[in-house]
């Protein structure tokens, strides 16, 4: 077992006061304000190497918030690190990661920079950088950098329809093309990839081969709103009027969820203990007939629940509704051993033995229930 | 820097085109307010507003400065800071025109726009307001009249003499005549429902990148746009639904723009909303508009999300006759660049352009698209700053204050960005060029928030490849304004082409004088016109460097 695993599974780690400031302060802070180690200091660092006692604790805090999407606690971790070792390198990695999350890129570049600067030899790790500089519209230091990426490690999809995207942008779309291209003989299934073909086909007026590659992607990910919204613009090219009213109802009805769901994620990132804003997500996705969402989003809920049996609940009754049944067994078990005294639990397992005909367990969860009624009482 | 020394830096080359300064009319600083610097709520972010025209008939073209108020005077019922016309000399000059000008009332200004109502030879005046809106009658160049009179102080509800309808939130407007029926009609751009009772500012719960802001316009109402049928005597009728400008849903609306987009000889209206879909509203030629935004490709970015529209410049960047939509957007977006593709529909084309990428981390509001180094190729400038003053807080990738940028159209068709002119960020919003100091170049007057307006003179020498053409219509057949004549000056072996109209895009009204870069060209081969009646007339062999007032061939 990692060192970082079994940190993670001792009791709470604490951490001096320091890293332990409001959430709200550490939003007002900057990475400018890190100290520079001495040059060299970090020359002989290495990622699978467990890291030196001092920082471990911060370390242990910043993956625990993170893995439960507390992404100001996880900031406050690796200030608190990095204070104390400065330019320690996976801190500024993780701390770009989360600033990138946090959509504060001008901050995850100088974090990423500055892991490069110390760091040099991990070059692969960064491809995040350039998602930043594109992001920012500096489509040329992106271009760069998905290039210095690429050359290290050549099938990474998403650093390839990065590249794709930073010669559309500057206007060569034939290299596009070809980039983007190679994206889907990487990941076959690559919406955005079969999306933006399409877009660069249709901005070139080649709209026939435009249309193969709008249905292409609309197929591989037939809840995202953009191909539709490609798809009713090529449509009304060709004059498939009835076509193109079709797909601008299902791209108005789809952006219409994904608007929300944008606003909804955006305020996970600052507080992702809000149950409401995840039961919002869930009608979202199931508007959108999304239920492979519905499923990403309940366990996302469980990770900062994890008591709750009424995600596990409906995780299970999500599983049987997609006709997963090895996942439904799955669940079911997981429920099974953490059911206790819930009725609700109970209940719901009753009803899936029931379902499976399986008699044994069906007479356990009568049992249960009839347990904690007595108690009750 | 100083000034002059600026100037001269300017005039050889090596500074921006432009030299700004707070704008002063003889001693008087001109100032506008909206709100207070903290910008506590939404209705203190749009600025004032502008509007060119020459209102006293001199020739010369003067400004109308729209002033805005404080929370603290709308709780106090006490009226907006007065708006003021400045008549231009015709050098770059202003003086305060005298009260037989003044324009008194309003509740919050916002924009306008100015165009012949009454059709009686002058220029009349329209005011957006946060509150009723108010048409100012042209009383013969003396001075205006205002159309509220008679109206019951406490009826707020509509400006009956007129027909203008309304007590909503409007920002941009414009005239034109969508029937040619030879009367001036209105559209009015509407931005939402806000109820200062309701208001909500920092820390009532809005957030943005983690920083608390004041709410809006996400979460509240917004509402439509209306359209108004001019009845050629200053009076108006709202035709809003029965010529169907009307979507399903209203939108946020802050940016007008009219223009032919299909060029079928009738005039189409677009429109930037706040973080919805943009709208293009085609014309049916039959009294009544279809909105089209999607189907011509004009309502979204390429990444088919809707942008947090504000300003909106056109003109003919490609040099293909047709006219290109520009339309300024929030920082974190690009600002799109919708080209004509085909006959009649766009393609978003800003990063290809290289407009798309320095936009992102600003927001931007004022632009212009003419052709300010008079090289011949169309230029585009963006007045930018934010609407939280939190964009200074570690984080926004981005600042309240900002530079503004000039992008210098090329042969290629793709531009180059300049800083538009010397001296620090501030924050900006509405903008219009003109010609103001007669001197053959465009200048371009802005608002600045919480600060004086600023005017920026272009300091672009003309000489032998720098020379320039401009024109005034005036229609017989139609109405006089000439607004929709479509325009096309053939110097060499290309065609340079424009449209009249008289809004700048957001909350400002553009005077609807033409004006062409020519480049080294001494003189134009031709200037071809349609005109609004459908009449095309041609003129040979113009010289350069002239301000050339066309009328109408009668037959």
């Amino acid at each position: 077992m990692s060192w970082i695993a079994q940190a993670l599974l001792a009791v709470s780690v604490s951490l001096p006061l320091q890293a332990q400031e409001a959430e709200k302060t550490i939003l007002d802070r900057s990475p400018q304000e890190w100290s520079v180690a001495q040059e060299g200091r970090w020359k002989d660092w290495d990622a699978d190497v467990t890291p030196p006692e001092n920082v471990r604790p911060y370390l242990v805090q910043a993956i625990q918030s993170y893995r439960e999407g507390h992404m100001t606690g996880t900031l406050e971790a690796l200030f608190g690190l990095l204070a104390i070792e400065p330019d320690y390198p996976s801190a500024l990695h993780q701390a770009g990661v989360v600033y990138f999350r946090l959509r504060r890129y001008g901050d995850a570049i100088l974090a990423f920079e500055r892991y490069l600067h110390v760091a040099p030899q991990r070059l692969g790790d960064t491809r995040a950088l350039a998602h930043c500089y594109y992001t920012l519209g500096r489509y040329g230091e992106a271009q760069a950098h998905y290039e210095k990426v690429l050359a290290i490690n050549p099938e990474s999809a998403e650093a390839r329809r990065g590249y794709g995207l930073c010669f559309m942008r500057l206007g060569d779309p034939e290299r596009a093309l070809i980039e983007l291209r190679t994206v889907l003989e990487i990941e076959p299934t690559h919406a955005n990839a079969a999306t933006w073909i399409a877009q660069v086909l249709f901005d070139e007026d080649r709209v026939e081969e435009a249309l193969e590659a709008g249905e292409l992607a609309r197929d591989l990910d037939p809840y995202e709103p953009r191909p539709w919204f490609l798809l009713s613009q090529i449509y009304y090219v060709l004059d498939r009027d009835e076509d193109g009213d079709g797909a601008k109802l299902r791209f108005d009805d789809l952006n219409r969820i994904a608007q929300e769901l944008r606003a909804a994620e955006a305020r996970l990132l600052y507080d992702p203990t809000q149950a409401g804003v995840y039961q919002r997500l869930i009608s979202l996705h199931r508007q959108a007939g999304n239920l492979r969402e519905v499923g990403s989003t309940l366990v996302r809920w469980l990770k900062v629940e994890p008591q709750s049996m009424d995600i596990r609940v409906a995780m299970l009754n999500l599983a049987e509704e997609m006709g997963d049944p090895d996942r439904a067994a799955a669940l079911a078990d997981g429920l099974h051993k953490v059911a206790g005294d819930s009725e609700t639990a109970w209940f719901a397992l009753l009803r899936y033995y029931a379902t499976q005909r399986d008699r044994v367990k069906q007479i356990e969860a009568e049992g249960e229930l009839a347990r904690i009624k007595a108690a009750g009482k | 820097m100083n000034p002059i020394l600026l100037l001269a830096l300017s005039m050889t080359g090596d500074g921006p085109l432009f030299v700004a300064a707070d704008m002063q009319a003889g001693e008087e600083l001109v100032t506008l307010t909206c709100g207070t610097p903290a910008k506590d709520f939404i209705l203190e972010v749009n600025g004032g507003g502008l509007i060119v025209n020459d209102f006293n008939l001199d020739g010369h073209l003067d400004l109308v400065t729209v002033n805005g108020s404080t929370i603290e005077r709308v709780r106090a019922k006490e009226p907006a800071l007065p708006s003021v016309l400045w008549l231009g000399d015709g050098k770059g000059g202003f003086r305060r025109a005298g009260e037989e000008w003044a324009l008194p009332g309003g509740v919050w200004g916002m924009g306008g726009c100015a165009g012949d109502v009454d059709a009686d030879g002058d220029p009349d005046l329209f005011i957006t307001e946060w509150g009723r809106n108010r048409l100012f009658l042209n009383d013969g160049g003396k001075g205006f009249i205002g159309t509220e009179e008679g109206i019951p102080g406490g009826d707020n509800d509509s400006l009956k003499s007129t027909g203008l309808r309304g007590n909503r939130w409007s920002t941009s407007s414009a005239f034109l005549d969508y029937d040619a029926d030879g009367h001036l009609d209105l559209v009015v751009v509407n931005y939402l429902a806000f109820h200062l009772s309701e208001a909500r500012g920092p820390g009532d719960g809005c957030s943005w990148k983690g920083h608390d802001v004041m709410c809006g316009p996400e979460g509240m109402v917004p509402v439509h746009d209306q359209l108004f049928r001019g009845n050629g005597d200053g009076t108006f009728e709202d035709v809003s639904q029965s010529s169907g400008f009307r979507p399903d849903n209203a939108c946020f609306g802050l940016g007008v723009m009219t223009l032919d987009y299909d060029r079928d000889g009738d005039t189409d209206i677009y429109i930037s909303n706040d973080s919805m879909p943009n709208h293009l509203w085609e014309n049916q030629a039959d009294g009544t508009f279809k909105e089209v935004g999607l189907r011509r490709g004009v309502s979204h970015d390429s990444n088919g999300k809707e942008q947090a529209g504000m300003g909106i410049a056109c003109g003919d960047v490609d040099g293909d006759g047709r006219a290109d939509l520009f339309v300024t957007n929030f920082s974190g977006e690009r600002n799109s660049l919708y080209r004509s593709s085909r006959k009649t529909s766009f393609r978003e084309r800003a990063d290809v352009s290289r407009l798309g990428g320095p936009s992102i981390q600003r927001l931007g509001w004022g632009t212009g698209m003419w052709d300010y180094n008079l090289d011949g190729f169309v230029d585009l400038f963006v007045i930018n700053g934010h609407v939280y003053p939190a964009a200074d807080r570690p984080g926004t990738d981005t600042t309240y204050a900002q530079a503004d940028q000039l992008f210098l159209g090329s042969k290629e068709g793709r531009f180059s960005e300049q800083a538009l002119s010397d001296g620090p960020d501030w924050v900006g919003r509405a903008a219009v060029s003109a010609d103001f100091d007669g001197d053959g170049d465009l200048d371009i007057v802005v608002v600045q928030m919480d600060g004086p307006v600023r005017y920026l003179t272009n300091t672009c020498p003309v000489g032998e490849q720098t020379n320039w053409l401009a024109l005034q219509l005036k229609a017989s057949r139609s109405h006089p304004d000439a607004i929709g004549a479509q325009v096309s000056v053939a110097v060499g072996e290309r065609v340079l082409s424009g449209e009249v109209r008289n809004t700048a895009g957001y909350q400002a009204g553009a005077s609807t004088r033409l004006h062409f870069g020519l480049g080294a060209a001494q003189k134009v081969e031709r200037i071809e016109i349609q005109w609004p009646s459908g009449h095309t007339q041609t003129i040979l062999g113009s010289a350069a460097n002239q301000f050339l007032v066309i009328e109408e061939e009668s037959k």
